[in-house]
């Protein structure tokens, strides 16, 4: 979730409370076995990706979470292409979840699901953003289109 | 769907019970070897340390967990040693410390053994604390 002021500038708490959807959603979603859900999040996720105004995260967000004032933004220097990198990995993997699901492909499916959800937690609670890191590498190795490298100071 | 509940239920704390058990395991492994280890080398001995891991991508050690540690270290003065790593300019140390994201940081009390290890940012609170607990 990128701060308007600044493009290179992120709200971190924005980027917890989208992977804390994220896995409640495909938790909800496994347990009432619902390809429904896994499309939601793959939406949510695809939209979040290429930073749309009306990105469902984005506004459960800026429209309910902080104005409540539960949690504290937490906007910080860094990269955003990164984790929109990162949510259209977990978009993609979703994607497929759901349509695997519609197909008759039950088994591939949750396991997507449940590797969206593992490195979703990963990232809510030990910061491993493992689609970030898979950013860097790619800039590291000049792949085309990862244009931004760590900011250090 | 009860038992998809269930099985959601038991791998969520198998999760949290691998997680605490592997923690433990960390603060033990490392503390065998911590008095020895050649990062801690130039510390003095008798003062709890703070060793800090921490990577040129991880924007909230730049933000966060560099400026509690700063707030810390000017609180507490001498009594207290920071010992920063970048682990890509390290891996072996990051290896043997069993770091696997950043900001890590390990909790060692004055007699050289590790206390507590923190995967993410902590702040100077928590790290104070820790620290208490320490020398307790």
């Amino acid at each position: 979730m990128t701060s308007a002021s600044n493009p290179r500038r992120v709200d971190h708490t924005g980027l917890k409370v989208g992977q804390a959807l994220t896995i409640l959603l495909l938790l909800a979603a496994f347990v009432l076995n619902s390809w429904v859900l896994v499309a939601v999040v793959a939406i949510s996720q695809f939209l979040g990706a290429v930073d749309v105004p009306f990105a469902p995260y984005r506004l459960v967000y800026t429209k309910l979470v902080k104005p409540s004032g539960i949690v504290k933004p937490n906007v910080i220097e860094d990269n955003p292409e990164p984790h929109r990198f990162a949510m259209l990995v977990g978009s993609v993997f979703n994607a497929i979840a759901a349509i695997a699901l519609l197909v008759g492909a039950p088994a591939l499916a949750w396991v997507l699901v449940w590797v969206v959800i593992a490195l979703a937690n990963l990232n809510f609670w030990l910061n491993v953003c493992v689609g970030c890191l898979m950013y860097y590498q790619f800039n590291r190795l000049g792949v085309p289109g990862f244009t931004r490298a760590p900011i250090s100071r | 769907m009860l038992e998809r509940l269930l099985f959601t239920l038991i791998l969520l704390a198998a999760g949290v019970v691998i997680y605490q058990l592997s923690v433990r395991n960390q603060i033990r492994r490392t503390s065998a070897f911590a008095q020895t280890d050649p990062l801690l080398q130039a510390v003095k001995p008798g003062v709890p340390t703070i060793l800090y891991f921490t990577t040129p991508t991880c924007a909230p050690c730049r933000t966060q967990q560099t400026p509690a540690l700063a707030r810390l270290q000017s609180e507490l003065g001498d009594a207290v040693q920071i010992v920063r790593v970048d682990a890509t300019e390290h891996p072996e140390d990051a290896d043997r410390w069993g770091v696997f994201s950043a900001p890590t940081t390990f909790i060692i009390d004055a007699s050289g053994h590790t206390r507590a290890v923190n995967h993410g940012v902590a702040d100077d609170h928590k790290l104070k604390r820790q620290l208490q607990e320490a020398v307790n």
